[in-house]
């Protein structure tokens, strides 16, 4: 926190300084030459020597007062004699706080400060102890990470062009099945027609002979003496056939003799050819009209059937086409020659299909890979082996996941809801870019913006996610450990303490 | 015609639309009963006819009756002549039905008479003078009250006869179409027959779902009040609005309606958190103060004739060249209570200041720590965030004095608690931020957490300290904890009993550096009317809400101060934040002006209502830094801390949907000029505790309007985008977006102002435009003839300055001339009171010597701050030798340097102590 006024120095050189002007520093003791009077480090001002550190602040850079609060924008050195030197500002000389562990900076006599140098030594020393054997672990695994990138990379390439080689074999593969689909099925459609016709031809006859069985129902329906003939006075019994007429709820023998277009009578082939039509839909037959409506209700609750099976099917485009379903499912229509060809060509198309949508997630899976390939996965490749990896932290409320070079999200305990703040976007800014990992896009904040992540990266001997905050609405803040981003020990330091 | 309609009905939808508040929430004059029948009132006959026959006279105090001659109903009219030059009149009903709610708790003068001489006295006009020769004429038919200084009439009471007092009354059978005549009036009492015709709203009134019994029926009192003679009014807070008061022509009054409101609006008269009745009139030979002592709803319509005339028909007015003495008229309405009016006939702004202080108290000096900066956020989240935002403060160098927690940081907002997953050892963050010196405020609302497992609702709930419900239950509403209830703060021992929760054994995790933020006291009920109690809710003595709405958050703010004062078993000074006021609250802590938004509007009308509240005595006032709603930019962060450090309490603050906005977010330029606002604020702390010192024993505020320093001059009356900060410090703060031009007007013909940078001179009476606007530009100057303490170290917070030496800031005027005063003691307790433990000096130049007095002989107070250097500016040559002469007849020739340039002369480290005599000449 506090870089900027902490300049680590080794002690040799403080040590050397004649503790004369109170709070310099140690590099800059040669410059307060007590027998000479001072000029203020800027050049701006000469002053008596004994206007140093007098409480009273006369240079505009702050350099006669080291010692003191007098100038706003001086520096005080803490000697520290057991530690390191310190800068605080000289603001912090003598306000009744301890900043130096040495308690240098307090000597109006206001407090009394310990001496916390020797305990924050051997802190420090246990923290770079503790950083080093961080480091070193740390920098190991970050190696072991490189090599398990580059294994990762090499399985991804390996499987890329695995993958590569079974496409063009599928391709060809699927060329060969599209020709033979091609043939089945033109052999099929030929066949098909074929047999349609006949089909036809044959439900027509069914059709008429339907009809001559229906007429034949009708004559003798009508043909109330049973002698084979159709006649007016038989005819006229049927009052429903006013409706013909004027409709005046009287049919009569004119009205009928008219309707038989003045014939005495008609046999049946007469019946059929000229009167079946006209008669049959007004002649009230009184059995047949009720088992219909059954039917119908079945047929409405079928389609309902089929309605919700249709809604309920998940993978739709996997559905066959209604003509290629139906042999199976039912009796085919076709005779066995026909049916054969049409099985084979559905056949055909089935293997066809299935070897264009195997082309297809190959192309896919090499897609994906390539993204993952194209993705700057640290300096050596030191994130490569998280990809398709979660990290999870869990506080009070929520889980939080963090998946690299995917997405953050935060679920939560009562609800298992889960949220996503945040997609992955960039690395940070800058020379430790990989310090930083950016996730944006996440569900949109009601009345805010959309949720965002920001990962903090640091060097630890395990790839784990430490912490999680909210410091702004729907601004995360993950902390994540890894050993992918620890700087190996430079040289020893401070060995002479 | 009808195509106009339809546009101007869009239009109109979009106003609206683009509008923050949602007005719907909010009632108009219109919708609310008896402002409607007050304010369309038109009396036609006068009404009201006092009978001398039944005038008393007794000492300072006259009676008489006073009869309504439409309904005979008989008032009881009381004037006082009370001491220095102040006087009350109050009007209420001889005999009514009940009693009527008369306001407690607020005036605190013992308000000794004062023996007046009648002057004149006959059956239709009685007139008295006191002893400054200042007259009151009573006139009988119709009832009129004029009040005179010496001969200048400058205020008059019921002179348009819109004196409407509605008596208590029965409420009438439902509907019977034979109406009750003369006959049935001999048989029933006289309160019965009113000629004030029923109208639909008087026994009950709905607005939106929610309906009010009006139990007591219509029982309101209005007034007109005319001020003679006068052009501007100022003051009944509080409105997010202009300084001077505007006509109401043509809009509605302005309203005093204690209310949480939304994202409020600004430019309008719409009710605001809090309500003080009181108005100041100035011209330039008088200042007069006037409070209407009422704490139910009130609405005052402000006509002038002078301003309302020039909007219709300037050129009539240009062609009459009518010589019309200018007047304000003002109408007041209350919706129940009576008539309570104390009037304060200065003349001078400074006697009103100090007139109204006797009356309702001053703002007392608050500890050192809490005029200094104030880091808040809603909400900083856990014990870390509060060690890191304390941290933040470390290493950017930023001084700052006080961290405060808003509700988030209980458990499950049971005030007096903690969440203890994110604030687990609240002693252990107490004694973290103590160690730098530093406070915490942590926020305690009124409204308690409907949990029988939560001890301050069941005790309360057990001794019936609630406030009741109309049907006698507690009153139970929404507010952040869900369902709530309100401890009834009018009744004393609910007072005596929620002190106790502050004893350091009571609030845990706390300590005497912890002190209390009252928020939501207006008091804000989600569920509620216009989102506060129903006003038929009940509380002591069975007064409705309807009477004591207005005192409620001042009522808490009371229990609460009490609360701190036994905390520390009396030793330390209070320190309370309130958003709710009423007259009298300046007395328990300082305000802010509410939940307003990041926009260059809010942090101009930051002045205005901040000057307001100086002027009705709540002088401890501030704005959230930054604007609390949305986001504001650096532009305008970096401006309003400029601003900021020149109004009395200086907190930054934000919604909890808002970025993190600390000083140091908004990039290093920024960081550097924040600091720097905030480190002006530091190095004039002690100018600013001294103002504050000044104010307790005065009644002067430190933020001032220009016109109170500068009386006569009136082109400053209107002024409110530039101030005063005491009389030596001027400031125009700039509150404009892209800013590349300022226009500074300079009071006091004949005076000298110096720029506090640039040390460059300007002459009292002329303007200046500045054009080298950099966003580093802060206009600040300081007043020829004044002497200002500075401590320019700067450190970590005020704890830290306490022994830093002293600059004496000596700005000459046109006859090289200065003075000046300096008061400290140790910032925190009543020592300064019990024990004068304090330093008072006042230091004089002229005849080229500086010479420090001192004023309290009797001090006991030991500080080794010193002198550090004293920087003369105004002098026009330059000594030959400059020399300290100490008590005991030392003397040390002192090194200094001249500007010859900017004739200014630095004297280098005198080096005595402070509160010592001593004396600097330059020869």
């Amino acid at each position: 926190m506090f870089q900027n006024i902490l300049i680590l120095l080794s002690l040799s050189l403080a040590t050397n300084c004649d503790q004369i002007v109170r709070g310099i520093s140690p590099e800059r003791a040669s410059l307060y030459d007590p027998n000479k009077p001072f000029t203020c480090l800027d050049g701006s001002l000469t002053i008596p020597f004994s206007q140093i550190n007098d409480d009273y602040c006369d240079c505009r850079d702050g350099s006669d007062e080291p010692g003191t609060a007098a100038c706003m924008n001086g520096q005080f050195a803490c000697q520290n004699l057991d530690y390191i030197v310190q800068y605080i500002p000289s603001s912090r000389v003598n306000d009744g706080i301890c900043d130096c562990c040495d308690g240098s900076d307090e000597y109006s006599g206001k407090v009394q400060c310990e001496n916390k140098c020797v305990v924050l030594a051997a802190k420090m020393r246990e923290e770079e102890e503790k950083m080093r054997l961080l480091r070193e672990q740390g920098f190991a695994k970050r190696q072991e990470l490189i090599m398990l990138g580059e294994e990762f990379k090499k399985t991804l390439e390996a499987k890329v062009a695995e993958l590569e080689d079974k496409k063009s074999k599928t391709e060809s593969e699927k060329n060969e099945l599209e020709a033979k689909k091609n043939e089945a099925e033109s052999k099929a459609n030929e066949a098909k027609s074929v047999a349609d016709k006949i089909l036809e031809e044959k439900a027509r006859e069914e059709e008429r002979a339907q009809m001559i069985k229906k007429a034949n129902e009708l004559f003798d329906l009508l043909d109330l003496n049973k002698d084979s003939f159709l006649t007016p006075s038989e005819l006229v019994t049927r009052q429903e056939l006013d409706i013909l007429f004027d409709n005046d709820g009287k049919f009569t023998i004119e009205e009928s003799i008219q309707l038989m277009d003045n014939s005495e009578s008609v046999n049946l082939e007469v019946f059929i050819s000229g009167y079946y039509d006209k008669l049959s839909p007004h002649v009230k037959v009184e059995e047949q009209g009720e088992e219909q409506q059954p039917e119908a209700e079945q047929e409405l609750e079928t389609t309902e059937e089929l309605e919700i099976d249709a809604d309920q099917e998940p993978e739709a485009e996997n559905v066959p086409e209604a003509d290629i379903s139906e042999p199976v499912k039912t009796e085919s229509k076709y005779d066995a020659g026909t049916q054969k060809l049409i099985d084979e060509s559905n056949e055909a198309r089935r293997l066809f299909e299935n070897s264009e949508r195997d082309s297809r997630n190959i192309e896919r899976e090499i897609e994906d890979i390539n993204k993952k390939l194209e993705l700057d996965l640290g300096p050596k490749g030191e994130f490569a082996s998280m990809i398709d990896k979660c990290f999870e932290f869990e506080d009070r409320e929520y889980i939080y996941k963090l998946c690299p070079f995917d997405r953050t999200v935060q679920k939560s305990k009562s609800n298992h809801g889960e949220t996503s703040i945040g997609n992955w976007k960039s690395w940070g800014d800058g020379e430790n870019k990989y310090l930083q990992m950016r996730f944006d896009n996440g569900l949109g904040c009601w009345n805010g913006p959309q949720r965002s992540t920001n990962v903090i990266v640091t060097c630890g001997i395990e790839s784990k996610l430490t912490s999680v905050a909210e410091p702004n609405r729907c601004e995360y803040e993950m902390k994540f450990e890894t050993p992918a981003v620890c700087e190996p020990n430079s040289s020893p330091v401070h060995e002479e303490l | 015609m009808r195509l106009l309609h339809g546009t101007l009905l869009v239009l109109a939808c979009l106003t609206i639309s683009i509008e923050s508040v949602d007005r719907n929430n909010f009632k108009s004059c219109a919708q609310s009963g008896f402002c409607k029948r007050q304010r369309d009132h038109n009396p036609g006959e006068p009404t009201y006819k006092a009978d001398f026959a039944t005038l008393k006279i007794d000492n300072g105090h006259l009676s008489c009756q006073v009869e309504n001659v439409k309904n005979s109903v008989l008032f009881q009219l009381d004037l006082f002549l009370l001491k220095d030059n102040r006087l009350r009149f109050r009007f209420n009903e001889l005999n009514p039905l009940k009693k009527r709610y008369e306001v407690e708790g607020v005036i605190v003068d013992t308000l000794e008479e004062e023996k007046f001489v009648v002057v004149r006295k006959d059956s239709e006009l009685v007139e008295l003078k006191n002893g400054l020769n200042n007259k009151v004429a009573l006139y009988a038919n119709p009832l009129k009250a004029e009040f005179y200084i010496g001969d200048y009439l400058v205020a008059s009471f019921n002179s348009k006869n819109l004196l409407k007092f509605e008596h208590l009354r029965t409420k009438p059978a439902p509907p019977e179409p034979p109406q009750e005549n003369a006959e049935a009036q001999a048989e029933q009492p006289v309160q019965n027959e009113s000629q004030d015709s029923e109208e639909p709203d008087m026994w009950e009134e709905t607005y939106k779902t929610h309906t009010d019994s009006k139990p007591n029926g219509p029982q309101s009192v209005g007034m007109d009040i005319s001020f003679h003679d006068f052009e501007h009014v100022y003051g009944i807070p509080q409105h997010a609005d202009k300084f001077a008061l505007r006509s109401t022509a043509g809009a509605d009054p302005y309203r005093l309606y204690n209310l949480d409101v939304f994202e409020y609006e600004i430019n309008n008269g719409m009710a605001l958190y809090g309500s003080i009745p009181y108005i100041l009139a100035h011209n330039k030979k008088f200042t007069v103060g006037l409070l209407w002592l009422n704490a139910a709803e009130t609405w005052i319509d402000v006509r002038s004739n002078k301003a309302d005339k020039s909007i219709f028909s300037k050129v009539a007015d240009f062609i009459t060249k009518s010589n019309e003495i200018p007047q304000i008229d003002t109408h007041w309405f209350s919706e129940s209570g009576l008539i309570d009016i104390y009037l304060m006939l200065g003349p001078k702004s400074t006697d009103v200041f100090r007139q109204y202080g006797e009356l309702t108290g001053n703002t007392p000096l608050p500890p050192l720590f809490s005029i200094a900066y104030h880091q808040c956020r809603w909400n900083y989240n856990d014990e870390d965030d509060v060690k890191n935002v304390n941290a933040g403060f470390e290493e950017h160098q930023i001084p700052m004095d006080v961290i405060w927690l808003d509700i988030e940081h209980t458990n499950d907002k049971r005030y007096f608690t903690w969440d203890s997953i994110k604030f687990p050892t609240p002693d252990q963050m107490m004694e973290h931020l103590s160690s730098f010196g530093r406070k915490l405020v942590t926020i305690v609302d009124p409204h308690i957490k409907s949990d029988s497992n939560y001890h301050v609702y069941s005790e309360a709930k057990e001794k019936g300290y609630f406030v009741k419900d109309k049907n006698g239950n507690d009153l139970d509403g929404w507010c952040w904890p869900g369902s709530s209830a309100w401890p009834d703060f009018l009744n004393d021992e609910v007072k005596n009993w929620w002190s106790t929760k502050f004893l350091l054994e009571n609030y845990k995790g706390t300590t005497l550096d912890t002190y209390t933020w009252n928020d939501m006291n207006e008091p804000s009920m989600f569920n509620g009317p216009e989102i506060t109690f129903p006003k038929d809710a009940v509380h002591l003595n069975g007064f409705e809400h309807r009477d004591v709405h207005n005192l409620y958050g001042q009522n808490l703010v009371k229990a609460t101060f009490l609360g701190h004062m036994a905390r520390s078993n009396g030793q330390r000074r209070p320190f309370i934040l309130t958003r709710s006021t009423f007259a009298g609250s300046q007395r328990y802590g300082a305000v802010w002006t509410g939940d307003n938004t990041a926009e260059w509007e809010h942090l101009q009308i930051s002045i205005p209502m901040c000057l307001t509240f100086s002027v009705t005595g709540m002088s401890f006032c501030g704005s959230d830094v930054g604007g609390f709603f949305k986001n504001p930019d650096s532009e305008l962060m970096i401006r309003w801390y400029q601003a900021a450090a020149y109004q009395p309490f200086f907190r930054s603050h934000a919604h909890i949907d808002t970025k993190r906005r600390e000083p140091w977010l908004f990039g290093e330029e920024a960081i550097n000029l924040i600091r720097d606002a905030i480190h002006s604020r530091y190095s004039l702390i002690y100018y600013w505790y001294t103002l504050f010192y000044f104010n307790e024993k005065t009644g002067k505020p430190p933020m001032l309007p220009i016109w109170v320093e500068f009386p006569e001059e009136n082109e400053f009356y209107d002024v409110d985008d530039q101030h005063m900060v005491g009389s030596a410090i001027m400031v125009k703060p700039i509150t404009t977006k892209g800013a590349s031009s300022v226009d500074v007007k300079f009071p006091g013909n004949n005076e000298i102002w110096y720029d506090v940078k640039s040390l460059r001179t300007f002459q009292g009476g002329s303007s200046t435009t500045f054009t080298d606007i950099t966003l580093a530009t802060v206009p600040v100057f300081h007043r020829g003839g004044s002497i200002i303490p500075y401590k320019f170290r700067l450190r970590r917070s005020t704890t830290q300055m306490a022994d830093d030496p002293f600059t004496l800031i000596v700005c000459l005027d046109k006859q090289g001339l200065a003075s000046g005063h300096l008061y400290f003691d140790d910032g925190l307790t009543f020592n300064y009171n019990s024990s004068k433990e304090f330093v008072l000096r006042e230091f004089n130049f002229s005849n080229n010597k500086l010479i420090s007095k001192n004023l309290e002989m009797s001090s006991l107070f030991k500080t080794y701050a010193w002198l550090e250097r004293v920087i003369i500016y105004g002098i026009k040559t330059e000594p030959k030798k400059v020399t300290l002469e100490e008590s005991g007849s030392k003397s040390t020739q002192l090194q200094f340097s001249f500007d010859s340039k900017s004739n200014v002369l630095l004297i280098r480290k005198p080096g005595v102590n402070i509160n010592t005599d001593w004396s600097i000449l330059l020869d």
